[in-house]
């Protein structure tokens, strides 16, 4: 008898302390109406195949919304899709949040409970000014950029007293975005909350196919932990991301690479271009000598790596990646020195035609002067004569200030007229920088495969420095067992 | 996505919006033209300083943000402060990256 009340007080006791788990999925916004499908459909369906397979993982889903396979791909692993509840809007991340808060909040998820969230829409770069995190496209619109978005976006930032209360009750908190410019969430790290990312802050994530993203929720699997999905994703993808973790060896690794490969992960694309961006940037730089010191930097890192690790196929691959780095430093060293030779830091200069002091225009009762500014290259670009004779018409036509303003602009053209006979005198090749970089036709597919030879290197350099770093502190990806 | 440009001026808010379009000589005037040659073109006039900033992309694709500052008939509207403007290149892989209007902050009127 005194064995059965034995059992029957632990068994209650078990029941009352049963640890539950939380999975929250959302994502899907920024997509264009019209299509029946979304870019996302394939991670869905397998963060839905893992909901499916584990039940003991109680769902919460707000996904997209307007799309039809979109939303069946919902149904059919998480229950019925019911648009008003969860479509992907802002006012349903709003609610689903706070919805989680209530819940940490009344002990409903309690200590030694696991929650995850999991995030896959289109993501914004960091706006450095007021964001930890970044912003992520909701479906109240399509985006219109792939760096900025614009559409219609929520916060991850709203995320911050999620992590403090789980920290607060003890409850462990994962966070997996695979949304472009992930590694910005990151920030959302504590003591207790594990976060991932498909990429890092400057860089776009892909789904689908052999994609990190698509790697990373195949391998989530009952009884691994967060950073054991990570590395055997990590291990092993094929797009030009860089994905991150916040473990104290992953934060480690991350800051001793990842800027240093940041240009080498880029490549032309006509619609979400960083690279040509990086170039106009690096062209106009003073220190001309920083890409060749990022290099040294990293070829040293390899070469000191490869005198410690053993294995013929890790030997081979951290040399490839050396070959792979270098290539494209040639490549961009190359355009660079073609950049220059075009006049392409001086294109890049703003020149600005001011009308006399002596001449005031009268704005509204303020006497003030009108500017015209360009770009050198834009200037170039530009048709005076044509855009002074409808100046010209417009100063005749109108009255007043309009009137002044006109003329003024009229009277400033043929200041830039005279910049830019001097420019084109003093050098003949700004001429061809408006073409520059359209005499290239295969710059997209050159620089992609460059770029995709160095991500793929560098797989494995990350894992030996990974395995090898000796930072220490708290590990909740290690912590957070599926 | 031409249904989103009509919908977006015919309720539009003053703000400052994105968008890539077109600069136009088009009589007396120097505009900008969104979605051009479709039903739901829309033309932007503005000032004779705002004008000058949109003169080098003249007839040319140019993407960038300005403020929208009223809005005249459905299909007219005006707008200032033009910044950011960049060429812009052309995917025909990409449709929907044509053309656009998008609402990025709401202001007041002035």
């Amino acid at each position: 008898m005194r064995f059965v009340f034995s059992f029957l007080f632990v068994a209650l006791s078990v029941s009352a302390l049963a640890q539950s788990n939380h999975l929250v999925v959302m994502g899907g916004g920024g997509e264009p109406k019209g299509s029946p499908s979304t870019i996302f459909d394939a991670e869905l369906a397998s963060i839905g195949a893992f909901a499916k397979s584990n039940p003991h993982w109680q769902s919460s889903v707000i996904f997209d919304g307007g799309h039809a396979q979109t939303e069946a791909i919902v149904s059919q692993h998480f229950g019925r899709f019911n648009s008003a509840g969860q479509t992907f809007s802002g006012k349903n991340f709003e609610a689903l949040i706070a919805l989680y808060e209530r819940r940490l909040n009344s002990g409903e998820i309690k200590s030694g409970d696991k929650l995850l969230i999991h995030i896959n829409s289109h993501g914004a770069l960091r706006n450095a000014k007021g964001e930890e995190t970044h912003r992520i496209s909701t479906s109240d619109a399509a985006i219109t950029n792939l760096q900025t978005l614009g559409g219609v976006t929520v916060p991850l930032d709203r995320l911050k007293q999620l992590t403090e209360l789980a920290a607060k009750k003890g409850v462990k908190l994962g966070i997996v975005d695979l949304s472009c410019h992930s590694g910005s969430t990151l920030n959302l790290a504590n003591a207790n909350t594990c976060v991932i990312s498909a990429t890092g802050p400057e860089h776009y994530s892909f789904g689908g196919g052999a994609t990190f993203s698509a790697k990373f929720n195949q391998a989530m699997a009952k009884g691994k932990s967060l950073e054991e999905v990570f590395l055997t994703a990590r291990s092993n993808y094929g797009d030009t991301s860089f994905p991150m973790i916040s473990t104290p060896q992953g934060r480690d690794v991350q800051s001793r690479i990842y800027e240093l490969l940041t240009p080498y992960l880029y490549y032309f694309d006509p619609q979400s271009d960083k690279h040509t961006k990086y170039l106009e940037q690096e062209v106009q730089s003073k220190n001309t000598c920083a890409p060749q010191e990022d290099l040294k930097e990293l070829v040293t890192l390899v070469e000191e790596l490869l005198k410690t690790v053993g294995g013929a196929d890790t030997q081979r691959e951290l040399q490839y990646f050396k070959t792979a780095v270098t290539n494209y430093f040639n490549y961009l060293a190359k355009t660079r020195e073609e950049m220059r030779s075009a006049g392409f830091p001086q294109a890049m200069e703003r020149v600005s035609f001011c009308t006399n002091l002596k001449s005031p225009i009268n704005r509204r009762g303020a006497r003030t002067r009108e500017c015209t500014e360009y770009r050198v290259k834009d200037l170039l670009a530009l048709d005076i004569n044509r855009v002074q004779a409808h100046f010209r018409d417009m100063s005749r036509r109108s009255k007043g200030e309009e009137a002044m303003i006109a003329q003024a602009i009229v009277s400033n053209l043929d200041q830039a007229r005279k910049k830019k006979d001097e420019l084109l005198r003093q050098n003949p090749r700004l001429a061809r920088v408006a073409d520059f970089w359209k005499q290239n036709p295969n710059r997209r597919q050159e620089t992609f495969a460059l770029a995709a030879h160095v991500s793929k290197s560098h797989q494995r350099l990350f894992e030996k420095l990974y395995r090898q770093s000796p930072a220490t502190g708290p590990n909740p990806c290690r912590d957070f067992v599926l | 996505m031409l249904w989103l440009i009509f919908t977006a001026l015919a309720h539009a808010s003053c703000g400052v919006y994105e968008f890539k379009g077109t600069p136009r000589i088009v009589g007396d005037q120097l505009l900008l033209v969104i979605a051009e040659n479709s039903r739901s073109e829309r033309i932007f006039t503005t000032d004779a300083t705002e004008q000058a900033k949109l003169a080098p992309f003249l007839d040319r694709e140019v993407q960038g943000e300005f403020q929208l500052t009223g809005v005249q008939s459905p299909k007219e509207a005006s707008a200032s402060e033009f910044v950011a403007l960049e060429d812009s290149e052309h995917d025909p892989l990409n449709p929907h990256y044509q053309s656009y209007l998008r609402l990025k902050e709401v202001r007041p009127c002035p």
